[in-house]
């Protein structure tokens, strides 16, 4: 049960009674420094998959008279890979009306594990990034157990499914959890991220994921546990927190993690365990 | 260890040099009433006329005054009361006199005369607010409200729009220690915080502190807001009810056994839940409602001329309530929160010179959620959750007024806290989880001693010590708190006085919104989070200035305050991070959450008040700067925080128009406050599939701030206008009101949110407005 979930309705229910009682009025002329456009990067870099991808997005800044960054002056990009001195270009693969993705087969470039990398987009005086990160070297070691099914408030069963990874404290480690579902590889119903140098965390963690009854039984399901990188995991829990007080416009602004220089961003690794479930 | 020993020896030696003047002196001792009612009056100034001797009563009503044999007219002072009469006495012998003193009766008019007190007294710092002052100020929807009057003073920042809390110079609203007959209010806001607890009708006086404190007080780093209850009429049963937009209330008071003891009750609710109920119910769909209600009770019975006895409770509550059904599901949900405060004292005066009070207390707030879902006869969810603070306590108080220039204070204070900061429970199908949140059960005593010394007729000091310790697990702290103040006389109704003050706070209010919601969580000093220490230096200038009839007491102050280990929530964190039974993986104690920090805070206060005559009110200005730093916020920069106000400006008036028709006004300015405003939404993957190819991700939007509170809003200002319309009825006097909030509709900033525009893809910033211009009627009744 998202217990969270009732206490974010709560606070919700408050802000509605503000909002609902309150009227809007658009402000002219803010007296704020100008704010330019600033180009976003993401990568995270797979050793496992077919190709490396990278996608260029603009953070829009919000004053009018500013220094704008265009959809096409992303598509327009050059975009390079590095490691040990070899250097690929990366090649334009779908755009969406706000964001480009760009991409280099595995075959060009194999991403290997506890190799570092160095990505770079460039648009003449549009922007100017770059990037660094280096692949996890171990896989997670974990094992799971799948247990139910039980009911759920929402009149669907589901099974619980305890994983427990294997790790070391004070190794700084970073992972993610998943759940692949057969019936839709993107179908990620349970993804946490954490480390286990955590306050209370063991060296042996257990985690609790539920998977509905349907997909359960389905079959073909599998268990992933990324092994990713301190960037990777910084930059999704600021992702998260942003997410979490979005629309609340009295809680404590919160900084997106950036290890992009010349703009935001994130370069991050990964190496993945499957297990079939 | 030098500072106190050298702070012991000076009271040493000045209770030692008063020994000796007071040998031919005679102790005249007693209370200060209200004529009618026989209550006492706290704060009241006893002053012997043509000479420079006074005394205040102390929080009991009760004085002692040491004068040599004579012939003396006596005047006593209180705020919103006739101060012309004067008292003739001759003393011979050590005598006890209660004085009588009579409300200014709203239907007659008042002579000016007297004076206020404001240049003689020794404290600097503090303002004493009559509760007709607060009922008469115009008020939204025409509830009246100390904190919307409190908020009029100068060094008090306004905070949010709309809400209750209040700022003393630079501190959180968790710095403000507010008492209710000795008891503490921990959260003393209803309807989220848009008014605050306390029910004027039930009140006798408000006194708030900001600086100066004598060592009587500790606990807070910021002020003291002192109320006391009434205690009810010995002579005579006697009520009050009001009628109001928003809620309506209703007060009765009277002698249990004529001139021993007596009783006062009153309550008060809201009936918006109950009107609305019709347009909101909805069979299939069930309802939603929300209200709130507090009740004051006190009884007192005097045993004897000697002792009393006092009870008084306070218990209020707000609640927010849903309940649906839908197929064959059933859904409820109750969000409430209020505090619940209990008071014992026992009031004794041991000699003429010795005054005694023991007080045993009870101070509880509490905030629940509770929700039930019901899928099937056999399928429910029900969740709990609790955060509450308990405090039990007990402080002896010895007033020893030894000579006419020591009069030497000194007590104890025990305290349990119990906090549970956050308890969450649920039951799925009959498995019942509890989170392993952690609850504090905390220790704190509290010891001062302080003389008010009156070195000679021009200078005179408040010199005092506090110890405490707090003890929360296997962690104690203790702390030592010097206090002190002086006055010099200067020529013409003119005084400067200085103080320099520690304090030290075991307790801290981490709030994730800065409104004052009742989800703010109230946690202990504990050993990984410090106490909170602030000291502060002040320096006035004070001045009663007539003019023709008119008198104006004028008070310039200067003050610097620096605080640290001052606690908020790291970036991104909330009262939600809290242990999900459910969840093994999260389990984390408040700690976890928080980061400690310094601050500074300095400015200047001028005050302007007209206390008497046809037009009372004052003028208050403020000017000021407060700063926060933290290491992991904002960079480890300084920032100024949400409450910082470069200016305030307050003018309130209070005008009788004739014998039943008074005009009241209110005009407030301020400096916009500092927010962080989102300087770019971004497009990011906020989820990317396991494999990380970017080209299967979802895209999220986000709102990116820069620097913390770095945008300051536009200025705050309004001017609201009520006007009472008094008749004397056969049974008492009836009271129409009719007041204007905000009369010219000034659109003041509540929050800034960047928003699409309407019929554009554009994305703007908008302001949101919450209170504009708000007309109301109230109708109330006293009756004798």
């Amino acid at each position: 049960m998202p217990i969270q979930s009732y206490l974010s309705k709560l606070t919700l229910a408050l802000l509605c009674i503000f909002t609902i009682s309150s009227c809007r009025k658009e402000v002219h002329n803010i007296p704020l420094a100008k704010t330019d456009d600033i180009a976003i990067m993401q990568g995270f870099l797979n050793p496992d998959a077919d190709t490396v991808t990278i996608s260029l997005s603009v953070a829009s800044g919000i004053s009018k008279n500013k220094k704008e960054i265009s959809i096409d002056a992303l598509k327009n990009a050059q975009i390079t890979i590095e490691s040990n001195g070899i250097v690929k270009s990366l090649r334009f693969l779908s755009e969406t009306p706000t964001m480009v993705i760009f991409f280099l087969p595995r075959t060009e470039m194999p991403v290997q594990q506890g190799k570092t990398y160095t990505v770079r987009a460039k648009n003449g005086d549009h922007f100017s990034l770059e990037a660094t990160t280096t692949v996890p070297e171990s896989p997670a070691d974990f094992t799971f157990t799948a247990d139910g099914p039980y009911s759920s408030s929402q009149n669907n069963a589901f099974y619980k499914i305890k994983t427990t990874i294997v790790d070391f404290k004070g190794q700084n480690n970073f992972y993610r959890t998943s759940i692949l579902a057969s019936s839709d590889p993107n179908y990620d119903p349970y993804s946490r991220y954490f480390t286990t140098d955590e306050k209370d965390q063991l060296a042996k963690i257990t985690l609790t994921m539920q998977l509905d009854e349907e997909t359960y039984r389905a079959g073909g399901n599998t268990i992933a546990v990324s092994h990713i990188s301190e960037s990777y995991y910084r930059f999704f829990k600021s992702v998260q927190t942003l997410e979490d007080t979005g629309g609340n416009p009295f809680a404590e602004p919160t900084a997106l993690y950036t290890n992009v220089s010349g703009g935001i961003g994130v370069l991050g690794a990964m190496t993945v365990s499957y297990k079939d479930l | 260890m030098k500072s106190i020993m050298t702070t012991l020896s000076i009271m040493g030696m000045a209770a030692l040099s008063g020994d000796l003047a007071a040998q031919n002196k005679l102790t005249l001792s007693g209370f200060v009433k209200e004529k009618n009612s026989q209550e006492t009056l706290p704060g009241a100034i006893v002053t012997v006329k043509g000479s420079e001797t006074f005394v205040n009563t102390n929080e009991y009503g009760f004085y002692s005054l040491s004068l040599p044999p004579g012939n003396y007219e006596l005047q006593v002072y209180f705020p919103g009361y006739i101060n012309d009469k004067t008292f003739s006495l001759n003393l011979k012998a050590d005598q006890k006199l209660d004085f009588s003193i009579a409300p200014q009766n709203t239907l007659e008019e008042v002579l000016v005369t007297g004076q206020s007190g404001n240049v003689e007294s020794i404290r600097m710092g503090s303002h004493q607010l009559g509760i007709e002052q607060i009922k008469n100020t115009p008020a939204l929807l025409g509830e009246k409200d100390v904190f919307k009057v409190i908020k009029l003073l100068p060094g008090v920042q306004k905070g949010q729009e709309g809400s209750s809390g209040f700022n003393v110079r630079g501190g959180g609203t968790d710095q403000n220690l507010i008492i209710l007959d000795d008891a503490v209010v921990y959260n003393a806001s209803h309807l989220f915080g848009f008014f605050s607890v306390f029910n004027g009708d039930a009140l006798k006086g408000v006194e708030l502190i900001k600086g100066g404190y004598p060592a009587k007080y500790g606990e807070r780093l910021s002020s003291v807001l002192n109320i006391t209850m009434k205690e009810g009429d010995k002579q005579h049963v006697k009520g009050e009810y009001g009628i109001g937009l928003l809620s309506s209330r209703a007060t009765l008071e009277g002698p249990i056994i004529k001139n021993k003891a007596s009783f006062l009750i009153s309550g008060r609710r809201t009936y918006a839940d109950i009107i609305a109920q019709p347009f909101l119910r909805n069979k299939n769909q069930g309802a939603t409602g929300y209200y709130f209600y507090d009740l004051n009770a006190k009884v007192n019975y005097q045993i004897d001329d000697n002792n009393s006895l006092y009870l008084s409770g306070y218990f209020g509550r707000d609640k927010f309530y849903t309940n649906e059904s839908y197929g064959g599901s059933k859904s409820k949900m109750n969000f409430s929160w209020g505090n619940a405060t209990g008071t014992l004292r026992w009031n004794r005066v041991i000699s003429p010179k010795l005054f005694a009070n023991l007080t045993i207390n009870y101070s509880n707030f509490n905030m629940s959620v509770y929700l039930k879902e019901k899928y099937s006869s056999t399928e429910t969810y029900i969740m709990e959750y609790l955060s509450s603070i308990d405090d039990i306590g007990a402080k002896y108080d010895l007033s020893y007024y030894h000579s006419a220039k020591h009069t030497i204070k000194t007590g104890y204070k025990l305290t349990r806290h119990v906090f549970k900061p956050s308890v969450m429970t649920t039951l799925e199908n009959k498995t019942k989880q509890v989170n392993s949140a952690t609850n504090y059960i905390s220790w704190e005593n509290n010891v001062y001693i302080d003389d008010e010394w009156k070195i000679n007729n021009k200078l005179a000091a408040n010199i005092g010590l506090r110890g405490s310790s707090f003890t929360s697990g296997k962690n104690t702290y203790f702390n030592l708190e010097p206090r002190s103040s002086v006055r010099y006389l200067l020529q013409g109704n003119t005084s400067v006085k200085a103080s320099y003050t520690i304090m030290n706070q075991y307790m801290h209010l981490i709030s994730s919104t800065g409104i004052n919601l009742p989800t703010d969580l109230w946690v202990p000093a504990t050993a990984r989070v410090a106490p909170q220490r602030a000291q502060q230096y002040s320096l006035g200038l004070f001045h009663d200035l007539k003019v023709h009839d008119q008198a104006l007491n004028i008070s310039l102050e200067g003050y610097y305050k620096d605080m640290k280990n001052i606690i908020t929530y790291k970036e991104g964190a909330s009262f939600m991070n809290i242990e999900d039974p459910t969840n093994n993986s999260t389990v984390k104690t408040f700690e976890d959450n928080v980061t400690s920090g310094i601050g500074k805070s300095y400015g200047a206060e001028l005050m302007i008040q007209k206390q008497k005559g046809k037009f009372t009110g004052w003028l208050s200005y403020t000017l000021s700067w407060t700063k926060f730093k933290f290491e992991e916020i904002n960079n480890g920069a300084w920032f100024y925080p949400r409450y910082d106000r470069r200016h305030d400006l307050n003018l309130v008036g209070f005008y009788e128009i004739s014998k039943g028709i008074r005009l009241n006004a209110l005009f407030t300015f301020a400096t916009g406050n500092p927010v962080a405003l989102p300087r770019h939404e971004a497009r990011v993957l906020g989820s990317i599939p396991t494999n990380g190819n970017l080209s299967n991700g979802s895209e999220y939007i986000l709102n990116l701030y820069s620097n913390k509170n770095d945008y300051r809003t536009e200025a705050y200002h309004r001017m609201d206008i009520g006007i009472q319309f008094m008749k004397q009825k056969k049974k008492g006097t009836r009271t129409w009101e009719i007041s204007f909030y905000n009369i010219y509709n000034r659109q003041n900033p509540f929050f800034y949110a960047i928003e699409q525009a309407d019929f554009s893809t554009d994305k703007n910033l908008y302001k949101y407005t919450i209170f504009p211009f708000i007309p109301s009627i109230t109708y109330s009744f006293k009756f004798s």
